[in-house]
């Protein structure tokens, strides 16, 4: 589970479910004063650390949490004053290239954790995700790649950016997966998929197709939001109130009328339930590929498209 | 019957194939009902073997996989030494016996027939044994343990492991048997490792039918097995246990879901926290769950009953403010005289100008005009021309002097006469009314009405009328030094005039009019223009054809601003209006444009408005210069720059008859507020939204000719209603209604309780006079 930039209660940094979060450093790099005075103390590592270059739902645009939003809770997670505009850079403001970025902030956070902890960028697909790929492939600290393509959420952004930016994260992955095997690369430097995975329901479908593609893993944020929070945002009606703050579910709201309303035991009830039922849907579908434990990650005589453009672009089974 | 024997090598000594085998074996059964096979490691021996009379089986040899598999009833087989995988594979009845250790996959897909094993077995034993009701269960007996995975799937199969000699004395079904087990039932004896699967399997001790079952048939198998002396051995009861198969129902009972996750938070996550994880992030901070239905507090809206807070359209647009809907609330409760004595409170010439010369701003913007029509306010005016006068208060003391008796002038001094003050009407004409009186035709205001309302105006004893009186700056000296407000509503009596060649010709409409009031002949073209193509204009057009002439045009310099009824009653009488229209000049044959063309006239009227003329103002009242005339500048108590000289009416800006009365009771209430040292409060209230009302509730119908038809027609809004509507739909029975008791007085409001109220709005939604507001909470 991933914090996204908003920091972490310090107690669950200090306790053994750390294991099991990944913590966010992003443009803003809101929560890392009390991520880094918590390292001592810290009884285990986190899975992983992402650094959040681009979100494919906003390409180079970056978040903004408003001013009446930061409440106590909020400003302490974040380790700021309360009551003041946060916003997330579009872009980190110290780098002088994605190269010197990426190689300073991925030495720095794997250092940190003593080279124990998987730190990989997330960035927005589009056609550079490669270039920042053959970075990583050369990078001795990379743990991998995070490519987010354009049907992810997003609590805060323009519409034109929402709406005419961005590209599809699956012909992005499989570029990216194809030029690591070309040189050899796969499975070197993983490669995880997001943006949009499950938003026809489908979430193991499109979680394994994307395996099949060559994501190592896909993640799910969107999804998960609608499946166990109630989320009322969906491709064909957008909700799109979470920047305003008054979500009616409470999700993205500080109002105590609002949040409220949301039940954490009901939500972790269902985040459970929800694991469950994804995992018997991925043993369903590794079941004919005759696997029972290994993505079949690249598989891709193992999925098929009726589309002949789509199979050639892609380069998997054409199939009617 | 003979016994043949079948020898799995052929007389070269190499082994027959397990084809040519049983092709032998098949053929010697048509003949014998006992064979002895010496085999030789061949498969599927005894496959679907069956005579009507019986077969037996002996083989002695290496034996090959599938031991009688497909095994039909009636036959009986029996190995001398150890067999192969899946023994009785498929076995639907025969019988088999093996002396020695049988390897994987005894008994699968069995379901009918015995297998005796003389030792040990492999893994998965017993597996996805079935059994059909039409026919006995099948049955597994092992003297020795069974391999892992045993029973799995088992679906009705009965199975006796007697623990003997076992290759793991530890534990003898093996690793996790009974997986998918739906049927059937395990006797063992000895030791297991718990890992049988709990929703399939139940461990217990056999009841007393199980346990009969075992001993009436532990001896056949004993004997099958020739091993009749354990018999007392394994019939030691206590020893025994077996694992019965669970139901679904029993496995539905026993699914009692994951640990709830309350739980969990309490006894795992906030355990490795210390505690709750936010403790000191947010002391304090309130994050149990609500419903997204609550009450109270938690109500994001609440309804607020703001009965009489806004103001109704008819009174907000009506410049004197006249509260209709509470004048047709007292006639709708039979108060009649309370109801005449309220709109009295407001104008002392409600037939006249409500009732005849106002254009009725109410009417236009009255809610009831999206479902049949507005109220008919003319039928409220006329009725209040033959009642009294109100009772005036007891004397202030004070003296106010008003110049003019025009409807600004009028109102002033009824509300000051009404309020206690000496009230001086110093008039230039020689009859009160301004130009109500001097220029409206009275085919628009009936001399009756007028003349009663005059009088009734006059029956004040606080009223003075000094009518002739011309204002000059000596005058107004003397006034101001004698009284202790001067008010200014001397109108616009000036008429504005043009320059262009001819304009000597042309006759001013406000001289006209006064002039024409009342006269039945003067002298009168028959072709007749009217410059300026107002509601003034159209007045003149209409007294034109009173008094002769056959035709008249109306021009303007742009679109005739005249509307309403007097624009209605020239067009009735064949007014033509021309626009735009410049003049050039005015000669004897009439009015020439500027594009040259003649509009034959042998009278010329211009109506283009008229000004004040003000040569009495002291120099300390400051005036303000418009379309080259002084205008008095007030402020919104209508007090001149001199704080004890006011101004009303048309000489601040020119305005309808209502927007001067108005005018004279705003500034009558100031000064009685400032003589009574209180704050003058000017109305102030926000005008009801049209959308807050619901009209759908109100069916159309006939606008009636009555008082008691108009205020039944009246929607009453931003005035509560009483009709319980609110009451009666709220779903949480949150709205009561109220009986308020004063003294003698009886009123009422409805409340909300908070602890009902679940913000729905559903009374805001319902409510006809928008009294329910939703604000946030």
């Amino acid at each position: 589970m991933c914090t996204g930039e908003g920091g972490c209660p310090p107690w669950v940094l200090k306790s053994p479910y750390l294991k099991y979060i990944i913590l966010q450093i992003a443009s803003g790099y809101f929560g890392w004063d009390e991520i880094i005075r918590a390292i001592p103390e810290m009884q285990c590592n986190p899975a992983a650390i992402e650094i959040k270059y681009g979100q494919g739902a906003k390409p180079g645009d970056g978040g903004l949490l408003m001013w009446y939003k930061v409440s106590e809770l909020i400003a302490r997670l974040r380790g700021v004053p309360e009551g003041v505009d946060l916003p997330s850079p579009p872009v980190h403001q110290t780098l002088y290239s994605i190269e010197e970025s990426v190689m300073k902030m991925i030495q720095t956070l794997s250092m940190a954790f003593d080279h124990k902890v998987p730190v990989y960028p997330k960035i927005s697909a589009s056609t550079s995700a490669k270039s920042v790929l053959n970075n990583l492939v050369r990078n001795p600290y990379a743990g991998g790649l995070l490519i987010d393509g354009i049907d992810g959420g997003t609590g805060a952004a323009y519409n034109v950016s929402m709406d005419a930016t961005g590209h599809p994260v699956a012909s992005n992955v499989r570029e990216c997966y194809l030029d690591l095997a070309a040189q050899g690369m796969q499975n070197e430097v993983p490669i995880y998929a997001a943006g949009g995975v499950g938003q026809n329901g489908n979430v193991a479908q499109n979680g394994m197709a994307l395996v099949m593609l060559g994501a190592s893993a896909v993640h799910i944020g969107k999804y998960i939001m609608q499946a166990t929070a109630g989320c009322l945002g969906n491709e064909q009606n957008r909700c799109n109130v979470c920047n305003v703050g008054i979500c009616p579910k409470g999700i993205t709201s500080q109002n105590i009328k609002l949040y409220r309303r949301l039940d954490p035991d009901k939500v972790a009830q269902r985040v459970a339930e929800t694991f469950m039922a994804i995992q018997t849907d991925v043993k369903k579908i590794m079941a004919p590929l005759g696997r029972s434990q290994s993505l079949p990650i690249g598989m891709s005589d193992a999925i098929g498209i009726n589309d002949k453009d789509a199979a050639d672009r892609l380069q998997i089974k054409y199939v009617c | 019957m003979a016994t043949n024997v079948i020898k799995g090598l052929d007389q070269d000594g190499n082994r027959i194939s397990s084809m040519d085998f049983e092709y032998i074996v098949r053929e010697a059964a048509t003949e014998h009902s006992q064979l002895k096979l010496e085999s030789y490691g061949q498969h599927n021996i005894g496959i679907r073997l069956q005579r009507d009379q019986g077969l037996h089986l002996h083989i002695k040899g290496p034996c090959g996989q599938r031991l009688g598999s497909m095994g039909m009833p009636g036959t009986t087989i029996t190995c001398e030494g150890s067999v192969s995988d899946d023994v009785g594979y498929l076995n639907i009845g025969a019988e088999i016996t093996v002396l020695g250790d049988a390897t994987n996959g005894v008994c699968n897909a069995m379901a009918a027939g015995k297998v005796f094993i003389g030792g040990s077995i492999g893994a998965r034993g017993l597996t996805m044994t079935k059994w059909n009701p039409d026919y006995e269960k099948p049955e597994l007996w092992v003297l020795g343990s069974t391999g892992d995975s045993f029973a799995e799937f088992n679906c009705g199969g009965i199975a006796v492991i007697c623990g003997v000699d076992p290759k793991n004395p530890e534990n003898i079904l093996g690793y996790r048997p009974c997986v998918g087990m739906v049927g059937g039932l395990i006797y063992f004896r000895g030791r297991e490792d718990g890992s049988y699967s709990k929703t399939n399997a139940r461990l217990d001790v056999p009841t007393d039918e199980q346990w009969q079952w075992l001993v009436d048939n532990m001896g056949a198998y004993l004997e099958k097995i020739g091993r009749r002396d354990l018999l007392d051995s394994l019939t030691a009861r206590e020893e025994w246990q077996v694992l019965n198969s669970v139901t679904p129902q029993e496995r539905a009972l026993m699914w009692s879901g994951p640990m709830p996750m309350a739980q969990f938070r309490d006894e795992f996550w906030n355990k490795a926290f210390g505690g709750d994880p936010l403790r000191d992030l947010a002391p304090g901070l309130d994050r149990s769950p609500i419903g997204a239905i609550v009450t109270g507090d938690m109500r994001r809206r609440a309804p607020w009953w703001s009965n009489n807070e806004q103001a109704a359209p008819c009174t907000y647009y009506c410049p004197i403010h006249i509260p209709t809907v509470e004048r047709l609330r007292l006639i709708r409760e039979g108060k009649i005289a309370e109801a005449y004595e309220l709109i009295l409170s407001y104008t002392p010439l409600p037939a006249s100008v409500c009732g005849a010369v106002c254009p009725n701003l109410c009417m236009e913007n009255c809610t009831r005009t999206g479902i049949d029509g507005s109220i008919e306010m003319q039928v409220l005016g006329r009725a209040v021309a033959n009642f009294d006068a109100p009772e005036e208060a007891p004397s202030l003391g004070k003296k106010v002097a008003i110049i003019g008796g025009g409807p600004a002038g009028l109102n002033a001094a009824w509300q000051l006469a009404i309020g206690g003050v000496e009230a001086h009407i110093f008039e230039r004409d020689s009859q009160l009314g301004g130009k109500l009186a001097q220029v409206v035709p009275w085919e628009r205001l009936p001399q009756a009405i007028w003349d009663e309302e005059i009088k009734r105006f006059t029956s004040l004893s606080n009223v003075h009328v000094h009518l002739d009186t011309d204002m000059t700056p000596s005058t107004f000296q003397r006034l101001q030094e004698e009284f202790d407000y001067v008010v200014i509503a001397v109108g616009t009596h000036e008429p504005r005039r043009l320059t262009f060649p001819g304009h000597e010709r042309v006759i001013p409409a406000l001289d006209f009019l006064k002039e024409a009031k009342g006269k039945d002949s003067m002298k009168m073209g028959k072709e007749v223009v009217v410059i300026g193509a107002g509601n003034v204009g159209c007045d003149v057009a209409c007294e034109a054809y009173r008094l002769g002439a056959d035709k008249v045009t109306l021009v303007d310099i742009q679109k005739p601003l005249a509307f309403g009824k007097e624009k209605e009653a020239a067009e009735a009488l064949g007014a033509a209006f021309k626009w735009p229209v410049m003049t050039k000049e005015v000669t004897p044959e009439g009015l020439v444009t500027a594009d040259g063309e003649l509009i034959p006239a042998q009278t010329v009227f211009i109506s283009i408005g008229d000004v004040p003329s003000l040569p009495f103002l002291p120099d300390s009242v400051q005036t303000m210069q418009v379309g080259g005339a002084d205008w008095i500048k007030t402020d919104q108590a209508h007090k001149t720059s001199d704080g004890t000289i006011l101004a009303i009416g048309d000489v601040e800006r020119p305005g309808l008859a209502t927007d001067a009365l108005g005018a004279g009771k705003n500034a009558a209430e100031a000064i009685l507020a400032e003589i009574k040292g209180e704050e003058w409060q000017p109305f102030s209230k926000q005008l009801v939204p049209q959308q807050a009302l619901t009209i759908t509730h109100y069916n159309p119908g006939n606008k009636g000719t009555t008082e008691e038809d108009q205020a039944s027609r009246c929607l009453s809004c931003a005035t509560c209603r009483d009709c319980h509507l609110c009451e009666t739909i709220c779903p949480t029975g949150a709205i009561t209604r109220n009986e308020i008791h004063l003294g003698a007085e009886t009123s009422f409001d409805y409340v909300s309780d908070d602890d009902k109220c679940i913000g729905c709005g559903f009374c805001a939604d319902t409510c006809p006079c928008a009294i329910w507001q939703m604000n946030p909470y």
